[in-house]
């Protein structure tokens, strides 16, 4: 009887405990076609690794650009974290805007949709061969010739010269009010039969993708966005702060005259994220030291950054704060990066801070 | 759809016997059991929205027992909210839809089968039941027998133009969601490749699992298995209670940083680290990482050590199956809808080289079948949230699918058409014959 209990006992550990001891499959031969595998990869580019940020240059070096400036326009101060390579407009005339993207991903049709479709509410877009060839960028380019209502602007036009080396697209983009437009037609088509373009350091096609909120359609060129619909999130949300309704963030809120504070998701890497955040408020790129200076923060019960700036503000959907304090949390979060932004004049920030940082530290997924 | 009643069973065993025969063979089990399956469906699907599809697929209709959560709600609104304003949840036990499916059988072969009269008027109704018979061992074999995976193959290009890293053919596809750990041996022109699936590497979760065979010159341990995670350089800014393994490179140590699984376990990937000890006393310390990266790369990117002086190389990956053919995309069509990047249809035509690149169409309810195999369109990129994101060039994604029972619900379906139609038809010629009809049709 001992002997069956001790036999039983010894059975129910043996069915209980998981396996330490495992021995491998038989082996099998296998044709080294079926199996390609790289056997001396470095680690991080074994593991693909999402770059931090140290061991990424801060900000790859402009492609240099020189172009003749038409009479009767000026040029104004470039801004490649938003994709405006060289900016133009007819002079004193803040209606009109031209800019110049070089080698933005998603190839000629996704391009061609987004401007005529998404952009000028068309039924479709042509195919590229139906469109004029003109000069651009010392080679055959293709203009887009667009009027109508742009974005809720009526009577308005564009001009897009572009032309694609493979899925990336260089364009220069000439919008405003449609009779300014039809005037200076041979102004934009001289400035960009004269625009050359010089490699001046890394090529423009390793540049991150531009930032996309949820649910908004994507650059092509952008890594994947997750699914935050999904994700609901918790935190417990400070006195005064107001939810706000009909937002697809996170979670939303709004204090004071002007401020709010959302959480949201991105794609990409998070030392980009971060400088393109910085060029909301006309600063530079972080320098690697910049960088590693950041102070911590809790958000989501992990570390994250923190990154606190002040000036005046002009956020990706065009809304401005004069004498602005934007303060962020963000933390790479698998593919995506999560972050916390609290953005208004900077009084209002300010008098809410030590609230958002305990805000920030009572985030949690459901 | 069973027996037509106790008072018209035929007489059968009695005692023991006799009440086992009765019940599995009566009416009331068969209503018991669709009350059951519709039950399991309803809360199965509910499921579903938090808990995904192979969760909720695999608690309540591959289960023997599970207990079902329902949150209570009035009109959208929760009842009885708790501070997370979730609904108060009855808890309710069931059995899995597997029992359930398995009794149903029982109860078709018992009460439709045997206990009914096997006279000329039932025959159609007794061809019915061998056809949803049929339907139950159709389910039973693809769930006990059968696999599937997927494939992503990018459009062929030209022959000079193609970008060597991307996968254009394959003769292989991947599970949707099982890991395996493959241990290879160069070998020269071919590998030499070992697998341990992934169930039995579980106690890595929070503990240690060593594998090993007798001819190997080394042990490995598994530890620190996570269902999702995502490697990551160790910056200034990030603490960590994961090992830190050293970069030969130079830069930062990379980790493994836990994530929460999503319910939809194949979007999750696993990870884990490996040590190796060597015969020889030597210690490798790395991390096997479970993305696929196809189609983008065909290339896997395992963790690489010497031992015993020849190379191996240790891979977590998708389970790999072969194909006993090639596959290659020609080319992949998609028609939006108007105005819209939404896809209205999308289709792929392949080429088998094996068969002297035979073209072939698949789209979707018309795959291609070919030694066991059903190759089915499922998907189709680059794209983000339904639009395209960076195509073309388009990728096609295919189900391959290798089921024993692929056309058995057919045949069952064809079955039960001519079983309904046999009973329907005698139905009608007693109609005709009786005197109701005659009755009637003499006004």
């Amino acid at each position: 009887m001992k002997a069956l209990t001790g036999c039983m006992l010894l059975l129910t550990f043996v069915a209980c405990g998981e396996p330490s001891q495992v021995t491998f499959g038989a082996p099998a031969k296998v044709s080294k076609d079926k199996r390609p595998m790289v056997w001396e990869a470095a680690l991080k580019e074994r593991l693909g690794i999402r770059s931090v940020g140290p061991t990424k240059p801060s900000q790859p070096a402009a492609t240099s650009v020189r172009a003749t400036t038409p009479e009767g326009w000026e040029q104004l101060p470039a801004n490649p974290q938003r994709f405006r390579n060289a900016v133009w407009r007819v002079a004193g005339d803040p209606q009109t805007d031209c800019y110049l993207t070089i080698g933005v991903g998603g190839g000629v049709p996704f391009n061609l949709q987004r401007w005529y479709v998404q952009q000028f509410g068309k039924a479709a877009a042509p195919a590229v061969d139906e469109l004029p060839s003109i000069d651009f960028c010392g080679r055959q380019g293709r203009l887009v010739d667009l009027a109508g209502t742009m974005q809720g602007k009526q009577d308005w036009a564009a001009f897009i010269a572009f032309y694609s080396e493979g899925e990336r697209v260089t364009s220069l983009k000439f919008t405003g009010p449609h009779p300014v437009l039809s005037a200076q037609r041979d102004a934009f088509l001289s400035l960009a039969a004269s625009i050359r373009l010089e490699a001046g350091g890394a090529a423009p096609t390793t540049r991150s993708a531009p930032p996309v909120q949820p649910g908004q359609s994507l650059p092509p060129n952008h890594a994947p966005v997750g699914r935050p619909a999904q994700a609901a999130y918790t935190a417990a949300a400070p006195a005064g702060w107001v939810a706000k309704a009909d937002s697809r963030r996170l979670l939303h809120y709004t204090f004071g005259a002007n401020s709010e504070v959302y959480i949201s998701q991105l794609g990409g890497d998070l030392r980009p994220m971060l400088d393109i955040w910085r060029g909301e408020l006309q600063f530079d790129a972080m320098s690697d030291a910049d960088f590693e200076g950041l102070p911590g923060a809790a958000f989501l019960g992990e570390d994250a950054v923190l990154m606190d700036l002040a000036g005046d503000w002009r956020g990706m959907t065009g809304a401005q704060i004069s004498g602005a304090r934007l303060v962020v949390v963000a933390r790479l979060d698998g593919d995506a990066i999560t972050f916390c932004k609290m953005v208004g004049p900077s009084a209002e920030v300010s008098a809410q801070f030590d609230a958002f940082v305990q805000f920030c530290g009572s985030v949690r997924k459901r | 759809m069973t027996a037509t009643g106790a008072s018209k069973a035929k007489k059968g065993p009695t005692g023991i016997g006799g009440f086992v025969y009765r019940t599995l063979g009566s009416m009331k089990l068969a209503v018991t059991l669709f009350v059951l399956l519709g039950l399991l469906t309803w809360l199965g699907t509910l499921a579903q929205i938090e808990d995904g599809l192979w969760k909720a697929q695999k608690e309540y209709f591959e289960s023997w027992f599970l207990i079902a959560d329902l949150e209570l709600s009035w009109w959208g609104q929760p009842v009885l909210p708790d501070e997370d304003g979730r609904g108060f949840s009855l808890r309710i036990p069931l059995p899995g839809a597997y029992p359930v499916m398995a009794l149903l059988f029982l109860n078709l072969m018992v009460g439709g089968m045997l206990r009914m009269k096997w006279r000329m008027r039932n025959v159609g109704v007794l061809v019915v039941h061998v056809g949803i018979a049929l339907l139950l061992v159709a389910g039973f074999v693809k769930m006990e027998f059968s696999y599937s995976g997927s494939l992503a193959l990018f459009e062929a290009p030209a022959e000079g133009e193609r970008d060597t890293s991307r996968v254009y053919e394959s003769a292989t596809f991947v599970s949707f969601h099982d890991y395996e750990l493959a241990l290879t041996r160069d070998n020269g022109d071919s590998v030499i490749e070992r697998v341990v699936p992934e169930s039995e590497l579980l106690g890595a979760v929070g503990g240690t699992v060593t594998l090993g065979a007798e001819d190997l010159p080394f042990k490995v341990q598994v530890h620190h298995w996570m269902e999702r995670c995502v490697p990551q350089a160790k910056g200034p800014m990030l603490r960590t209670t994961a090992p830190i393994i050293d970069d030969p490179a130079g830069g930062p140590g990379v980790f493994l940083r836990q994530l929460t699984p999503l319910p939809e376990r194949s979007a999750n990937v696993a990870g884990a680290y490996v040590t190796v000890l060597t015969a020889a006393g030597e210690r490798f310390d790395g991390i096997v990482y479970g993305e696929d990266r196809r189609p983008y790369r065909q290339h896997r990117y395992p963790f690489t050590f010497q031992a015993g002086g020849e190379r191996w190389a240790l891979d977590l990956r998708r389970v790999l199956y072969d194909l006993p053919f090639h596959v290659r995309l020609q080319r992949f069509e998609k028609r939006d809808h108007p105005g819209t990047l939404t896809a209205a249809d999308y289709r792929s035509f392949v080429e088998i080289p094996e068969e002297g690149d035979r073209e072939v169409q698949i789209y979707m309810n018309t795959p291609l079948r070919k030694d066991g195999f059903v190759m089915y369109q499922t998907s189709w990129g680059p794209q983000n949230q339904g639009q395209p994101s960076g195509g073309p060039p388009w990728f096609s994604v295919f189900e391959v699918a290798e089921n024993p029972s692929d056309k058995w619900p057919e045949y069952a379906c064809w079955v039960i058409a001519a079983g309904l139609m046999i009973h329907f038809t005698l139905k009608l010629r007693r109609f005709l014959g009786s005197s109701v009809h005659q009755s009637l049709a003499q006004g």
